[in-house]
């Protein structure tokens, strides 16, 4: 029988109409790029002492293709490099009339804040339960809505259900925001008006209890994002090599095994690959789904609070540039600390998956 | 050289999009287009899952991330003086972690530091407004070419301003050779755009604001001192308000802001839905205190079980904040207090105070009884909408002379009004809650006095700013008292110009009345303003520059309590006392301490 997504041909030319996988651009100038410099740290392996030459040589043979990596590498400069002189701002007691270098140093004072009360251990440890919490989430529910969605054999089905998936990922924090609250209001929420008092139990105060909140962001950040991450993991389904799946059928696997023996490990890849992404950002927290979702209701801080959020209350009204870039250098060290250590720790066990 | 108008949104992007995908399934794709004067950037990693996304506009360049937030209060917001560009990026990681590494790996370096700062690069805009500028300021002298003053207000922007300015200028040139240029921000992002402004090398001279934020400019050297300007051109400011009163919106001798005429201090009042309360048969001269209501509640709420008797909100216009009798030092997280603003001259800690536990245990017991809505705490709705709804009975506000016809018109009903106190008291935010001040940008700040001062005696500049121009913006109904309507056949869809913020403009007690007011309105403001008593606090203000840290901090502390304690939809019982360890563990007693040796400080100079 015609089996999952990646032995389904016309599934795959499904995808590729969709321009999800964006087959068509194969042979462009810049693909040529990532082979030229793969071409050349082979030969950099063969020869070391001729290095020099060869390397020259390609410069000359190949200057059109660094001509096209100019603009990429400006933006990098542009907009990621230079504006790192920036840094200084969360030193400074920044005074607009004498310029930002002119300004008075004040060492770590505008750190301060983010340490002053016991709230720094609680938006410190919702940050990062919460990240940790999405990342497995998001990654279990967008792998298993992956494949189920490849098993689907109609293809204008498989496009329905995963621009229904798609969906929610297009909408604001507000509108989401908005959906919990119909759900969850005391006066006239559906859950405290028609199902609990259906199932004869009390009315619940949602936005009053905080114990019930890490639940409802975990559900309500992978009802959001889970059809984002499920793209990028049915893009790579795709890319299976659809033998493998004939080859198991052939000696006669139950779908179960092809899935835990073909499926899983082709995407270990793609799943290191995002899951360093992801901790890389493990120190920011969507400010819409903490802020706008728990309809800034303070009884629910213990729980809803994060970083992102902390740093917004505490300076909304004072609009302080050194306190809040404080604040952004405070979560940047700590998340490029993250993402260094876990690249390790991923190099130990599999130096292949490592990103660099 | 075009001059910008309101923001940094107006010229053509250059675009230069970068699109990189894993290297086996999928080719890179690169492509540049640019327009000139500006560039916007934008890199989509799709083997990550890391989106960048920077834009630079003319002179400013302003971070999108992927919560809007992190680019203005997060890691990216920072400025630059004199046109280097105000600059952010967002950056994720990236990288495909495949087989080519090392292009990953310099893609993933590269991106990995999530760092956000400021550049002073690639800001062609810079010139732009400077040019103007210049070539303004050059000529400020009489008999040159006019100054034009550009002054900032919160509002929505009237689709005919610029027949308005011509009006406007028509006056002002050939009274003090300058012209005005109004500058209108929406509600929504005017607080950044203002930030903006200020901290670019825009051209702003004159803007709207109040004491907590001047202060601040004041601090980061953003704002010019009054004090000496007043001296020189105030003449109707001076005749207006008197010099003391002025004065008094100083800082160590730097006058930060000038007030506009509005009603100086209110009468806390319950607020009372007129059919209802005659449905019923409310004697309303039983209601001396709040909690004398509870009787009318249970009256009403038997009659009219759908209804909501009370509004409540988390923030804003609470049933807590809109009782509160005590002189909060113009601190809207009202950290030290003048319980007794009349007669005390000790700051204390609201929170702890008597009356703020038994007020929030009779929100409270509303809250349990049904009279407050059970949403409450998590209410965001403004009152307007929820009246026009027709669902609610009562609400605790604010009474002036101006609030009756108000409250008809933006709800459509009547209100029986009981006001718990007969005299207003004046207190220390009552005339520096709305004031203008003036920006270090601007080139000419003589200039941008006079013309200010100008407005303070005019009723004609007056007028046209905040409805227009006559028979066509509006037509007099009633002369003789200054009463106006729309003409016939123009409605508030259609017509051209209608600011309507005369409390933000500089003095609307000699401007026309709209329709509806009462016809000695401003006669009866003036009266009201000066049958107040005053708060012996009246023209303090607590720089709170040393104390930004724990300020920063007790301020999340109050927006965990203050929402459900102020809207009664929190036991007090149970959350005072939380409330109070974390304000004392955030150093709430040093700033009040700070606070109350300003307070003496300023009292013994007084």
């Amino acid at each position: 029988m015609p089996g999952g997504c990646p032995g389904n041909r016309k599934g795959q030319r499904g995808y590729a109409e969709g321009g999800f996988a964006a087959v068509c651009c194969r042979y462009s100038p810049a693909f040529s790029i990532v082979e030229y410099h793969v071409r050349m740290e082979e030969r950099r392996v063969e020869s070391k002492a001729k290095k020099k030459t060869s390397r020259l040589k390609a410069y000359k043979e190949h200057w059109p293709l660094y001509l096209m990596l100019l603009p990429g590498l400006l933006y990098l400069l542009i907009n990621n490099y230079i504006p790192m002189a920036g840094i200084v701002i969360a030193f400074k007691k920044l005074n607009f009339a004498e310029g930002i270098f002119a300004s008075p140093w004040a060492g770590f004072e505008n750190f301060k804040f983010l340490f002053a009360t016991k709230d720094a251990w609680v938006i410190t440890r919702n940050t990062l339960l919460y990240n940790v919490a999405f990342i497995i989430v998001n990654m279990v529910v967008g792998i298993a809505i992956a494949i189920l969605i490849c098993e689907v054999r109609s293809t204008k089905m498989k496009k329905l259900y995963q621009s229904a998936i798609l969906l929610p990922f297009l909408m604001s924090m507000v509108i989401l925001s908005y959906i919990v609250y119909a759900l969850l209001s005391s006066e006239n929420g559906l859950v405290n008006n028609s199902i609990l008092s259906a199932l004869n139990i009390d009315p619940i105060q949602w936005y009053q209890e905080p114990k019930y909140w890490p639940f409802i962001l975990v559900f309500a950040n992978c009802w959001k994002g889970v059809g984002y991450g499920c793209l990028i993991y049915i893009a790579s389904l795709v890319g299976i090599d659809p033998s493998y799946y004939e080859a198991a059928r052939l000696d006669g696997a139950s779908k179960w095994q092809e899935i835990c023996r073909i499926t899983l490990p082709s995407l270990v890849p793609t799943i290191v690959t995002l899951l360093l992404l992801s901790i890389g950002r493990i120190f920011y927290s969507d400010f819409g789904l903490f802020y706008q979702v728990p309809m800034n209701s303070g009884v629910l801080f213990p729980t809803t609070n994060v970083i992102d959020t902390y740093v917004y209350r505490a300076l909304i009204e004072r609009g302080n540039i050194s306190m809040s870039s404080a604040a952004g250098v405070y979560q940047s060290v700590v998340g490029f600390v993250i993402v260094m250590l876990s690249n390790w720790i991923v190099r130990k066990v599999d130096k292949d998956q490592a990103l660099f | 050289m075009r001059r910008r108008k309101n923001g940094y949104f107006t010229a053509n992007p250059c675009k230069i999009g970068i699109t990189v995908k894993k290297p086996d399934t999928a080719p890179a794709r690169a492509e540049a287009e640019m327009h000139s004067g500006m560039c916007m950037v934008q890199a989509e990693m799709h083997s990550g899952v890391s989106i960048v996304q920077a834009e630079m506009h003319s002179g400013v360049c302003m971070v999108q991330a992927d919560s809007a937030f992190r680019g203005v209060h997060g890691s990216g917001g920072n400025a630059f003086r004199n046109g280097y560009s105000r600059a952010g990026a967002e950056t994720g990681k990236g990288g495909s972690g495949m087989k080519k590494k090392w292009i990953a790996g310099l893609l993933a370096a590269a991106m990995a530091v999530s760092l956000a700062a400021c550049g002073g690069g690639g800001s062609t805009g810079g010139g732009d407004s400077a040019g103007g500028g210049d070539a303004a300021a050059s000529g400020g002298g009489e008999g040159g070419e006019p100054y034009t003053v550009t002054m900032v207000l919160n509002g929505s922007q009237q689709p005919d301003e610029e027949r308005i300015e011509a009006k406007v200028n028509e006056i002002l040139e050939k009274e003090l050779n300058a012209r005005l240029d109004l500058v209108v921000l929406p509600w929504a992002s005017a607080s950044q755009q203002l930030q903006l402004m200020l901290a670019g090398d825009e051209k702003i001279d004159v803007f709207y604001t109040n004491a907590t934020s001047a202060v601040q400019y004041m601090h980061s050297g953003q704002i010019v001192d009054m004090a000496g300007l007043i001296d020189q051109y105030g003449t109707n400011l001076k005749n207006i308000f008197g010099e003391d009163t002025l004065k008094g919106n100083s800082v160590d001798g730097f006058l930060y802001g000038v007030p506009t005429q509005i009603e100086r201090g209110s009468i806390p009042a319950i607020f009372m839905r007129k059919d209802l309360v005659e449905k019923y048969n409310i004697d309303t001269s039983a209601i001396k205190e709040p909690k004398d209501l509870e009787a009318v509640f249970e009256t009403v709420q038997a009659g009219e079980p759908d209804m909501t008797m009370l509004f409540s909100i988390n923030e804003g216009d609470t049933p807590l904040t809109r009782l509160n009798g005590s002189d909060t030092l113009a601190d809207s997280n009202i950290l030290g207090a003048l319980i007794d603003p009349e007669n005390s001259t000790t700051i204390e800690n609201f929170y702890a105070s008597d009356w703020y536990r038994e007020t929030t245990t009779m929100l409270y017991d509303w809250y349990k009884k049904g009279y407050i809505s059970q949403d409450a705490g998590t209410n965001t709705e403004n009152w307007r909408t929820v009246f026009k709804a027709g669902n609610m009975f009562s609400l605790f506000f604010a009474y002036h002379p101006g609030t009756p016809v108000e409250f008809e018109s933006s709800t459509g009903y009547e209100f029986e009004i009981v006001p718990f106190r007969d005299y207003p008291i004046k207190l220390s935010s009552s005339y520096n809650g709305v004031i203008f001040s003036i920006a270090q940008n601007s080139e000419n700040p003589e200039k941008a006095m006079e013309v200010l001062d100008f407005i303070y005696g005019s009723p004609e500049v007056m007028n046209l700013i905040n409805w227009g121009e006559e028979g066509v913006d509006y037509v007099l109904e009633d002369a003789e008292n200054g009463v106006i309507n729309y003409p016939e056949g123009v409605t508030v869809d259609t017509v051209g110009y209608s600011l309507n913020l005369g409390w933000e403009l500089p003095n609307q007690f000699i401007a026309y009345k709209w329709s509806g007011s009462d016809p000695q309105l401003w006669e009866k403001m003036e009266e009201f303003n000066n049958s107040a008593k005053e708060s012996i606090a009246l023209g303090f203000y607590f720089d709170n520059s040393q104390y930004e840290n724990q300020i920063a901090a007790l301020a999340n502390v109050v927006k965990q309590y203050s929402g459900s304690l102020n809207s009664g939809s929190a036991d007090p019982e149970v959350y005072i006392p939380q409330f109070l360890e974390a304000l004392e563990e955030a150093g709430i007693n040093e700033v009040i301490a700070a606070k109350q040796e300003q307070f003496d400080k300023w009292l013994s100079e007084k």
